[in-house]
């Protein structure tokens, strides 16, 4: 999966890259049903990256540049980390987390916000 | 897939996890939605900001040129907003065409620098088809960006000697034209005649006087300006498998044009396509620019209303003017081109020829030796009806083609 997504990226194959998306999701599921949470967390981001990365080239039916891939894969992989934290966060509130570990969380997420936020402007 | 169907299409992702999850049961698979619902929040909510102003400026090196020469442009895009933006710019139609896509930063600018070099026509710019989105493509913008520019490419045309009309009327002021009504006042002589009551004396031949003993005077004419209509044929059925003599047809209208208006004479054109198109006889750089403007849009149409050039109207031509007629030589429209002389229309044929091509195909050359005695026979045939007639394939230059029709010629055989 991360090969098709990498030679998505490097080929700038929109279609390529679709595909990675379809996959990282059904891994996603798939993982979820066998117990791996994060594992699954993890592979959603990337397959949001590749979903807009994937759009974006269909639409416009020329090739995008490599700022511009840089860019988008960022943005949505830092939009789609800060729900994967939210739901750590959330499953491990219900068991009842340390507080060093929250405070960890809690700064990873405004980091994430704040990158955003920057990479935006 | 950007823009609005593309949060629709999440929205629906998102409403079918939480279902899922809530139908059955499974606490997972609702917090497994929570990056898909932060994409699509964040998301949406950062493309809010982002609306760019964009802007589009257009400069030309020159906005009217002649075939041939280079015209180089720009086209700038720039962002007068603050954040930054996907671009993508086509354009420039039709004079060329260019796709691009950038990131434009905020208060960035794109720049696209073009150099070509156009064939001949009318060329209208309405301005680039821009299309710009947010970098995560929620949020997307189309249309044309209106920076509106006119480009005119003239015809090419070359320096000729202006064909030499005498035609039977012609108009006060001077010009080219070899007067028919010779008298005392004049530049050129162009005779003697006895000498009657109330001759300027001034004007006696004193030697012809010494030689018959009798008083003569001399007689002079003037070059006076002519009406002359220049005819060019572009009915496609008159070009059939010789296509490329148009261009030749084009660069000689305009070149005998120019040559015809600065001998001093009013010039009209007449360009017969699919229908007609016509220019009023004038004077001056501006028509002769009206006249390269007409001819730069011509194309090769179909035609119904005029099936052969007997068809033309003559109200076009008046009385007594000249006329150049530039068409393929055919056959076919010597009968017509032989009636226009007997209507006492001064007429000066160009009769374009295609080149001699050597071909591998022995039933190609047969057919091109063919093509090429029935254009002598024309061009025979209308020698014999007293009409001035030369052909031109375009090999030599135009000047030399027309040197039998101008008056270096007829002066240097006198």
């Amino acid at each position: 999966m991360i090969c098709l997504f990498l030679l998505g990226l490097v080929l700038r194959k929109p279609g390529l890259l679709c595909l990675a998306f379809f996959s990282f999701v059904g891994f996603a599921i798939y993982a979820l049903a066998l117990g791996h949470f994060v594992l699954a967390l993890i592979s959603v981001p990337l397959g949001l990256s590749a979903w807009d990365l994937g759009n974006l080239s269909i639409w416009s039916k020329n090739k995008l540049p490599r700022p511009a891939i840089f860019l988008t894969s960022l943005l949505s992989l830092g939009l789609g980390a800060v729900g994967a934290l939210f739901a750590i966060l959330g499953k491990n509130l219900a068991l009842s987390l340390s507080s060093p570990w929250l405070f960890l969380l809690g700064a990873t997420l405004w980091l994430i916000l704040w990158l955003l936020k920057r990479a935006w402007e | 897939m950007v823009g609005r169907k593309k949060l629709v299409l999440e929205f629906i992702l998102l409403i079918l996890l939480l279902a899922t999850g809530l139908i059955l049961g499974w606490p997972e698979l609702l917090l497994f939605s929570l990056p898909f619902a932060s994409h699509l929040l964040l998301g949406t909510l950062l493309s809010r900001e982002f609306r760019p102003k964009l802007q589009a400026e257009r400069t030309l090196s020159s906005p009217r040129l002649v075939e041939g020469e280079n015209l180089s442009g720009t086209i700038t895009l720039k962002n007068r907003g603050k954040h930054r933006a996907f671009v993508g710019i086509v354009g420039d139609p039709p004079l060329i065409q260019f796709d691009r896509v950038a990131i434009l930063k905020g208060e960035g600018e794109l720049r696209i620098n073009y150099e070509i070099r156009p064939k001949r026509g009318l060329y209208r710019l309405s301005g680039p088809y821009v299309w710009a989105a947010d970098p995560v493509g929620f949020w997307v913008w189309e249309g044309v960006m209106e920076c509106q520019a006119e480009v005119w490419v003239y015809p090419r045309t070359e320096r000729v000697p202006a064909p030499l009309f005498s035609p039977r009327i012609t108009l006060a002021t001077p010009g080219g034209a070899k007067s028919r009504c010779a008298g005392p006042s004049g530049i050129n002589f162009y005779g003697t005649r006895p000498f009657l009551l109330g001759d300027d004396p001034r004007r006696l031949n004193w030697k012809a006087l010494a030689r018959r003993e009798e008083l003569v005077i001399n007689l002079y004419e003037e070059p006076r300006a002519a009406v002359i209509t220049v005819i060019l044929d572009a009915r496609a059925e008159a070009y059939a498998g010789q296509e490329e003599l148009l261009e030749l047809g084009i660069l000689a209208a305009g070149s005998i044009s120019r040559a015809l208006l600065a001998d001093g004479h009013r010039v009209g054109l007449l360009v017969l396509s699919g229908g007609v198109k016509w220019i009023n006889p004038g004077f001056g750089r501006h028509h002769a620019e009206k006249i390269l403007l007409t001819l730069a849009q011509v194309e090769l149409q179909p035609t119904e209303a005029f099936p052969t050039l007997a068809f033309l109207p003559w109200e076009y031509s008046p009385k007594g003017s000249g006329i150049v007629a530039i068409l393929p030589l055919r056959k076919e429209e010597v009968e017509s081109l032989l009636s226009w002389r007997g209507k006492g229309l001064e007429l000066l044929v160009l009769g374009l020829v295609p080149p001699p091509r050597e071909s591998q195909d022995e039933l190609e050359n047969l057919a091109e030796r063919f093509l090429r005695v029935e254009a002598n026979l024309a061009l025979h045939r209308l020698w014999a009806g007293g009409v001035r007639a030369v052909p031109w394939d375009g090999k030599a230059p135009l000047g030399l083609a027309l040197r039998p029709l101008s008056r270096e010629k007829l002066w240097s055989r006198a």
